[in-house]
């Protein structure tokens, strides 16, 4: 069995209760290894609480190294699976670093191979864990029911107790103070005889006198038997090194009067974290402890945890173990502490941190797979039996690496590589993007701009008082009446035909009209397409129906979808690619090709694995990486057309085709063509907006089949004239070149307004800014203090009055992020408006 | 479709509000001689000879739709007029969650102020004081209710209590068409008031300074060719002693207007449109 690749996959972790905000960053490895013609992957994962930013800064060039070694060896596991010590070793060495702080990733890397091992071999994980002829540690092992009686009294902590219905031990948080006992021991006398177990968790920053007059006297409760049967202690931080712990307990269990009555009864026993540096490094007197707690995440994984358990019991016979997962996991995490218990010697209990969810279950009937991101596996399942939903899991998808790089496969070599952007721009929310990029211009061509909302914006020069208009991606020039117009297909056809420009052949309906629609559909005869006669981004497109049963299934589809009301339009389909031009007064400034969400099988991976792999890719492009493809009802409806499932493998060099519409917001891909367009079509593409009342500027979709052969030799037709088209569209592609769209239109509005070219663009960039409203006193000023390092942006901040004046200078691509953000602000501010006003004597001229 | 000579009955189109503008447009096209098509009944499309013109209600190919901006947001506009030294009332833009803030803000116009919504009719304005907090409290959930919770106007403006006539002056090209004034004033109306007064809507003649300053105020306004500009006017119009710009609409009102005052405007457009090149 060979280790084939490593990926790693950076969730954003959801705030509990589906808040918006995203706190803490959970990482999970995944491996993919190969035996024979069979291919296994296995995953592990860093918890929340352990990814730390220290930790993830110095985590990505150590999982370098280990996938470079993983590279680099070719260790059959199957035949090391077979020799314990030998998978041990080489597990060991590989996956546990030494710096401390990477234990937690070396533990995701030998849960994954420990994982994978499992899974090829067709037997649970914690059968690998354990060894040869030992037998699985008595099930069940119950979790302690959590209260918190940190400054409660007898009856709030007699309430909260007998409220747990968990027939486990109770881990009761208390401050370290000897007076607390006498409550405590009130209320567990209210359980039934049996259930009387206390893990006692104690915080503050107590005395040693304290400590051991508390542990004491619970040691007295104890040999009374009547309201405490047993009680473990975990002491409070800066109390739980190996020589404390040691003394603490020899003290509890020195005094003369004590041992005898503990000849009848067992002493307090204090828990030791199997993490202290002088167990893990073995010189530790084991013999001196009574209890300790594992953790397989900081313990440096299952194999190494297994290994540290079995020297202890050996030294300390009758050694208490208690399993800890880590806080902030998944269900990988809690699957891992499940499968450790089980394989270990001994353990007597599991306190398993709640797990937590990446995302939302889908709703039922939805169509798409089913289950939560992390799933249990099914009785007797493989491995550690989880199952990551990757495509659900990918909408909180964070980061993305694959080890090692993909290769070229050398097809379609035209579209190049993808393209990788700045990651300034990602705070900047969707549907700002354009607005924040026309921002941009207008503010290092010097013009002052003023907002008072995310999508729109006034710039203006001071001298002359001249101003331009932005709403969206769409400039003043552009009139209403223009825009209504273009919402309409059939008329935009009607008044493209009339100008000259080629249209496909078709009628529109009203939303009623099905029957009728489904008639014409007929007599035009197939392929055909048929859409909603308003709407955009593809929503209830379906291109290149080929039969009555198509034609129906994309007629029902439409009825169901957002623009349903705003009538049908069946079109002749047209062969060829689907192209969308921006263009400018009678100026293509950019022509992109669309081509449809596409995988291409290799043999081994699902379609639902390589669908996760397609988006992961667009992850880092700032415009695709918010536009992926789903599963919802048309992605099952083509897989379906294909006599394909989610989980099917495609065989190497299938097409998988996943979608018919090429947009973009549909997970479709964009290469940028203009430079090899045939002018022949570039000229028809210019007269189009012309040809709409009132509307300069337009994003034009068109189909044909090759942009490099004139009209003349080919099919071609406007479909589409977009009055609101995106312009972030052209400057991030999938690949080819990116076109600054956004400053070809903030020169042509400064032209037009009759301010003349400005001496340059800066690439630096110096702004004042006045923040209106309930910005003082609301932690915006640090909100801004970070966001501006985040970015490395130099700012000042001085309040004046109720407004906040901001200095802010830097590379204009990481100014103008910030400038497009300080309308939102942090949570708990209301800023209302922003003036903006660039320096020019500060801003420096720079490479345009 | 609609040819010269063959006016359409408006009547019953009048009913609607929705398509006032453009079957008035219809009606001044076929005097002008102007063959018409509409497929909508906000969308009007003009075939002038060797030009075609569409017109979206009121609006025609020159009006950026963009400029809604400044329709929508009265915060907005008077910046823009401020930026180039024109008058406007003072005023505090405030988010319709920070009532605090607003509670503040009315010590600082005198202890009396009147809010209301950012967007233009979106809610009645509320006169408030400084010995009424219940009653501000009030007044401002009413208007935060009104205004919405939309990303772009869920703001609320104070300002001082406004004084003088409520007067409206429809400007195209730069030239006033029509000057009323709507009497009792409708920005300072309280919102509480048991029965409002009907308001009249009277034509009056402004002096030279106040035209003056209209065109001022419209030219200011990017690709805004023609609007109307709500005006606070102290003394009598002809001889105005003082005025304050608070706002400007695209497309005005209808339902109190004089057929006369509809049919110039819509008159004075579609020629300031025939004309008109981009």
């Amino acid at each position: 069995m060979i280790l084939e690749e490593l990926e790693t996959l950076e969730f954003a972790r959801p705030r509990p209760r589906g808040g918006r905000r995203r706190v803490g960053r959970t990482l999970v490895v995944r491996l993919h290894v190969s035996a024979g013609p069979d291919r296994f992957i296995g995953v592990g994962e860093v918890p929340a609480s352990r990814w730390t930013p220290e930790v993830r800064q110095a985590g990505w060039s150590a999982l370098d190294r280990v996938a470079e070694e993983l590279r680099r060896r070719e260790t059959d596991l199957v035949e090391a699976i077979a020799d314990d010590v030998l998978l041990r070793t080489f597990l060991g060495e590989l996956a546990a670093p030494s710096d401390p702080n990477l234990v937690a990733l070396g533990s995701a890397v030998q849960t994954a191979i420990t994982d994978a091992c499992g899974r090829a071999l067709g037997v649970p994980m914690s059968q690998i864990l354990r060894d040869g002829g030992a037998q699985p540690t008595e099930p069940p092992l119950t979790a302690p029911a959590e209260v918190d009686g940190r400054g409660a009294d007898a009856v709030t902590l007699v309430r909260r107790i007998t409220a747990q219905r968990s027939a486990g031990p109770v881990r009761l948080r208390i401050d370290a103070h000897p007076a607390v006992l006498a409550p405590v021991e009130q209320a567990m006398s209210t359980l039934a005889p049996g259930r009387r177990r206390l893990l006692l968790r104690l915080s503050g920053e107590p005395r040693e006198s304290d400590l051991v007059d508390l542990l004491r006297e619970l040691a007295r409760g104890l040999r009374r038997g009547r309201a405490i049967e047993d009680a473990l202690v975990e002491l409070p931080r800066g109390w739980s090194s190996f020589e404390q712990i040691a003394r603490l307990q020899a003290e509890v269990e020195s005094r003369r009067s004590l041992r005898a009555r503990f000849a009848r009864g067992t002493p307090p026993r204090i828990l030791l974290p199997g993490d202290d540096p002088e167990v893990r490094r073995g010189t530790a007197d084991l013999r001196r402890v009574r209890a300790m707690s594992l953790d397989p995440v900081t313990l440096g994984g299952p194999l190494t945890t297994m290994e540290l358990a079995r020297r202890a019991i050996a030294v300390q016979p009758t050694l208490q173990v208690v399993l800890v997962t880590s806080r902030g996991g998944s269900e990988i995490t809690a699957a891992l502490g499940r499968s450790v218990a089980a394989a270990l010697p001994r353990c007597d209990l599991l306190v398993d941190a709640p797990v937590t969810k990446w995302g939302h279950r889908p709703r039922a009937g939805s169509g798409g797979p089913q289950g939560a991101d992390v799933s249990v596996g099914s009785e007797g399942a493989h491995g550690l039996g989880t199952d990551i939903n990757v495509v659900a899991a990918a909408a909180l998808l964070r980061d993305y690496q694959r080890y090692p790089l993909r290769r070229s496969d050398g097809r379609g070599s035209s579209e190049g590589p993808p393209v990788r952007y700045p990651r300034h721009v990602e705070r900047v929310k969707k549907w700002a993007l354009d607005n924040h990029h026309l921002e941009r211009e207008a503010l290092v061509s010097g013009l002052r701009t003023v907002r008072v909302s995310t999508q729109s914006f006034v710039a203006d020069d001071p001298a002359s008082g001249r101003a331009i208009v932005f709403d969206m991606s769409v400039g003043h020039a552009s009139s209403s009446v223009g825009r209504r117009l273009t919402v309409n297909k059939a008329r935009t056809a009607e008044l493209l035909a009339g100008a000259g420009v080629p249209v496909p052949e078709g009628r529109a309906f009203g939303p009623d009209e099905v029957g009728a629609a489904a008639s014409y559909a007929r007599e035009l005869g197939f392929p055909l397409v048929v859409k909603p006669t308003g709407g955009s981004l593809g929503i209830g497109v379906t291109s290149n129906i080929r039969d009555v049963e198509q034609l129906d299934w994309a007629l029902a589809h439409l009825a169901e979808q957002r623009y349903a009301r705003t009538g049908i339009l069946v079109e002749r389909h047209l062969t060829g690619e689907d192209y969308r031009a921006y263009v400018l007064d009678g100026r293509v400034v950019s022509v992109i090709l669309r081509r449809p969400a596409v995988v291409v099988g290799d043999g081994h991976h699902t379609v639902e694995d390589l669908v996760f792999r397609y988006n992961a890719q667009r992850i880092a492009n700032p415009y695709l990486g918010q536009r992926q493809v789903t599963f919802d009802d048309t992605t099952l409806a083509h897989l379906d057309q294909q006599r394909l499932r989610a989980d099917d493998v495609p065989a190497p060099g299938q097409r998988v085709p996943l979608r018919s519409a090429a947009n973009v917001s549909q997970g479709g891909r964009s290469f940028e063509v203009l430079d090899e367009t045939h002018p022949a079509v570039l000229t028809v593409l210019a007269r189009t907006t012309a040809a709409i009342p009132g509307l300069p500027t337009g994003g034009v979709d068109v189909i044909m089949e090759d942009h490099r052969r004139p009209p003349s030799e080919q099919e071609m037709a406007v479909i589409e004239i977009n009055s609101k088209a995106e312009l972030s569209l052209h400057h991030y592609p999938t690949s080819g070149r990116s076109r600054n769209v956004a400053r070809e239109v903030l020169r042509w509005y400064r032209d037009r307004i009759g301010l003349p070219e400005p001496p340059g663009w800066p690439s630096t960039l110096a702004v004042s800014c006045q923040v209106d409203g309930a910005v003082v006193g609301v932690g915006y000023e640090d909100w801004l203090a970070r966001e501006a390092s985040r970015l490395g942006v130099d700012h000042r901040v001085q309040p004046r009055g109720p407004r906040l004046a901001v200095e802010l200078e830097g590379e204009s691509g990481a100014v103008a992020p910030l400038i497009a953000r300080l309308l939102e602000g942090p949570r708990g501010a209301r800023p209302v408006m922003v003036v903006n006003e660039p320096d020019a004597r500060r801003s420096q001229e720079g490479a345009v | 479709m609609n040819e010269p000579g063959a006016p359409p009955d408006i009547r019953r189109e009048l009913a609607t509000r929705r398509s006032r503008w453009s079957s008035w447009a219809e009606v001044v096209a076929a005097d002008l001689g102007i063959r018409t098509e509409r497929h909508d009944p906000r969308v009007l499309m003009l075939h002038a000879p060797g030009r075609l013109l569409a017109f979206h209600g009121l609006l025609g190919p020159s009006v950026g739709h963009a400029m809604q901006l400044f329709s929508d947001s009265v915060a907005l506009t008077r910046l823009r007029w401020s930026q180039v030294s024109l008058p406007v009332p003072g005023y505090r833009l405030l988010s319709r969650r920070d009532v605090e803030g607003a509670w503040r803000a009315v010590d600082g116009f005198g202890g009396t102020a009147m809010l209301g919504s950012v967007v233009l009719g979106a809610g009645t304005n509320h006169i408030v004081d400084r010995t009424d907090e219940a009653g501000f409290r009030q007044a401002w959930q009413a208007a935060a209710e009104a205004t919405g919770t939309g990303r772009t106007y869920n703001r609320l403006l104070i300002e001082p209590v406004p004084q003088g006539r409520d007067v409206r002056v429809t400007v195209v090209g730069g030239d006033v068409v029509v000057a009323r004034e709507v009497s009792p004033a409708a920005f300072n109306q309280r919102a509480v008031a048991s029965s409002p007064a009907q308001p009249v809507e009277e034509p009056v003649v402004l002096d030279a300074k106040v035209t003056d300053l209209v065109a001022r105020a419209s030219a200011a306004l990017p690709q805004i060719p023609y609007c109307t500009i709500h005006m606070a006017l102290e003394g009598e119009p002809s001889g105005a002693v003082s005025a304050l710009l608070r706002h400007v609409e695209l497309e005005p009102a209808v339902e109190e207007m004089a057929d006369a005052a509809v049919e110039a405007i819509v008159r004075s457009v579609i020629e300031f449109e025939l004309a008109y090149e981009p």
